[in-house]
């Protein structure tokens, strides 16, 4: 199968991911073909153990598939070298996760503008752009507060600002709702859905929750390793 | 990230763990102090088994069953007896001088010393002694104290000094090869102090340079009229009849040494790659944000050797206030005072061997992590 890399910012091919826990061989994945269009609003939703997160990982440079192809903007990332991985996620992708994973030393601010330092930046000038994130999270006010100082759905707005603040090609967001109530949750996605119309970034989110799958401009299900199309928004 | 950003998240990971931090400090603190201790008593002991020889002429003859010299008993008759085993056999001008040596370990301002008394003529020419500064006793009432004496007491010339509640002035200052603690004192003060009459523990037999002691050594002791009960040994060589232990603090020592080498090794690794690994969360988030496996391990390694390098001085401080605490109590082994020190080489190999084995400590963790799959770092 001959195919265009050039079409779409994310593609994969195949995707295969086979790890042992203890002495049973997984099949995480068992042949994934993904289409992601610059700027789109991507959601997979599917049950747990589907095989969501371990997608996101391959998409994100954190994990290598065990077969198939995954190409950014055109170049190949399975047979990328470590540190080409690691200039990949500082440079082209955001990551928020269930559970935040903010770290617990910093406040709010300096948890933001780790990306940026990651790339070198100076901390004037870094803090500066995180201080205008956060105001775009609508967390200005509370840039000097410690993450255990903070709610559930303040610390993930604080974890979408910090995935953001790079002004990355991709956000990877896997269950970010998944710890919050639901009225936080709808706050949550009506967030990355305003900053996907307002800064063109594309989302790939893995949830559960229906809200997004309804802001979505497109779908797919996983479930046993295996990832199906849904609809696509108007 | 650069530098000064490298140093501001370095000390706010720092203040915000501080509980941990102070924790991980003041375990690498002991750490370090047991090794400071174990090698400082692991040169005292090096010290004592490998005592230089001295060119001495005399001959001292204590009660065989003394482990310390206090113990041993000897009267005049004993002492001239000796004299006349070593004259009948080696001539009239082989014993130069005889005379008995009354001694005390006592506790003087609350610092524990060694009290002599010897008869004045022979305290002046008998003996070793060379006096620094002052004059030699000229009555019982007077005495002189040895260098080392003098400054662990911080005494002077001229101070008057309460022993067994009688007052004895400082007339001099005097220095002695062995380098101890000591109060010299004239004999007939020494009876009147420790109200003693015709006893005393040591009896010196100043022997003619012509003679070779070992050789006197050995034909006293065979000989047949030599008093049972009684043994002959070299001056400054009195712990000599202990070769045997001697020898073994030797091997003490450098047991000793080793132990204290794997206690900071061991310590410092463990507590540094345990930090390591309480914060495997927090180094894959890092990594997944985009910092370089080398990036989070130099952060972790600045760290660590601050951490390290504070607990350093903090058990330096701690070995300071020991090392002056056994100054004001020192202990008297084998007739000698036994002083902690602090050698530049002991600190030295602690802070090189301290910073190494924290390195390796963070490092290896770091390596270990560089090696595991990202995404299972998350996972756990």
């Amino acid at each position: 199968m001959s195919t265009d890399f050039s079409e779409s910012m994310i593609l994969a091919r195949g995707l295969q991911k086979h790890y042992r826990r203890g002495k049973i061989q997984v099949e995480a994945l068992r042949g994934v073909d993904l289409d992601v269009p610059r700027g789109a609003f991507v959601v997979i939703v599917g049950p747990s153990g589907g095989g969501k997160t371990t997608l996101l990982h391959l998409l994100g440079g954190i994990d290598r598939p065990t077969a198939g192809q995954i190409s950014f903007n055109g170049k190949s990332l399975e047979t990328a070298s470590e540190s080409a991985l690691t200039r990949f996620r500082r440079n082209h992708i955001g990551f928020v996760f269930q559970f935040y994973n903010l770290l617990p030393s910093l406040n709010a601010l300096d948890n933001v503008i780790l990306p940026l330092l990651a790339r070198g930046w100076a901390w004037k000038k870094a803090r500066q752009c995180g201080q205008a994130f956060l105001q775009r999270v609508g967390l200005q006010a509370r840039w000097q507060h410690m993450p255990g100082e903070l709610s559930g759905g303040e610390q993930q707005r604080v974890a979408i600002a910090r995935a953001m603040v790079g002004e990355p090609d991709v956000i990877l967001a896997d269950e970010p709702t998944g710890d919050l109530d639901s009225a936080t949750s709808r706050e949550i996605i009506q967030l990355m859905v305003d900053l996907n119309h307002q800064l063109g970034t594309t989302f790939v989110i893995a949830t559960h929750n229906q809200t997004a799958c309804q802001v979505a401009t497109r779908t797919y299900e996983m479930r046993d390793g295996l990832l199906t199309p849904g609809a696509e928004a108007a | 990230m650069k530098f000064p950003v490298y140093v501001a998240y370095l000390f706010k990971d720092l203040n915000y763990d501080r509980g941990r931090s102070v924790l991980t400090t003041i375990s690498l603190t002991a750490v370090i102090v047991s090794y400071l201790a174990a090698s400082s008593i692991a040169d005292v002991f090096k010290e004592y088994g490998t005592q230089p020889q001295t060119s001495s002429r005399e001959l001292l003859i204590l009660s065989d069953y003394a482990l310390e010299p206090m113990q041993s008993k000897l009267d005049e008759k004993i002492l001239q007896t000796a004299v006349e085993i070593v004259r009948q056999e080696f001539g009239p001008e082989s014993v130069l001088s005889a005379f008995p040596v009354i001694y005390r370990t006592l506790e003087i301002n609350s610092r524990t010393m060694q009290v002599l008394a010897v008869p004045r003529d022979d305290l002046i020419t008998g003996y070793s002694l060379t006096l620094q500064d002052g004059a030699w006793p000229a009555s019982d009432g007077q005495v002189v104290v040895t260098q080392e004496g003098m400054q662990m007491n911080d005494w002077k010339i001229g101070d008057c000094i309460l022993v067994r509640n009688s007052e004895l002035l400082i007339t001099g200052r005097v220095q002695e090869e062995a380098g101890t603690s000591v109060i010299w004192m004239t004999y007939s003060g020494g009876q009147k102090l420790f109200n003693t009459q015709d006893e005393f523990q040591i009896g010196v037999l100043l022997i003619n340079d012509n003679l070779d002691l070992p050789t006197v050594q050995t034909y006293m002791e065979k000989n047949p009229n030599f008093p049972n009960g009684y043994e002959v040994y070299l001056d400054k060589q009195l712990y000599g009849r202990y070769t045997d232990l001697v020898r073994d603090l030797i091997k003490v020592a450098f047991i000793i040494s080793i132990l204290a080498l794997i206690v900071i090794v061991f310590g410092t690794f463990n507590a540094a790659s345990l930090t390591m690994a309480e914060r495997k969360l927090e180094i894959a988030i890092l990594q997944t944000i985009g910092f370089g496996s080398r990036a989070i391990s130099l952060f972790l390694l600045g760290r660590t050797l601050l951490q390290t390098l504070v607990a350093f001085f903090l058990a330096l401080g701690v070995m300071a206030i020991i090392v002056k605490n056994s100054l004001k109590y020192p202990i008297i082994f084998f007739a000698k005072t036994a002083i902690l020190r602090l050698s530049f080489e002991t600190i030295s190999l602690g802070l090189i061997l301290t910073m190494l084995s924290a390195g390796l400590g963070v490092w290896m963790i770091a390596h270990a992590q560089s090696n595991q799959n990202l995404a299972d770092q998350l996972r756990q």
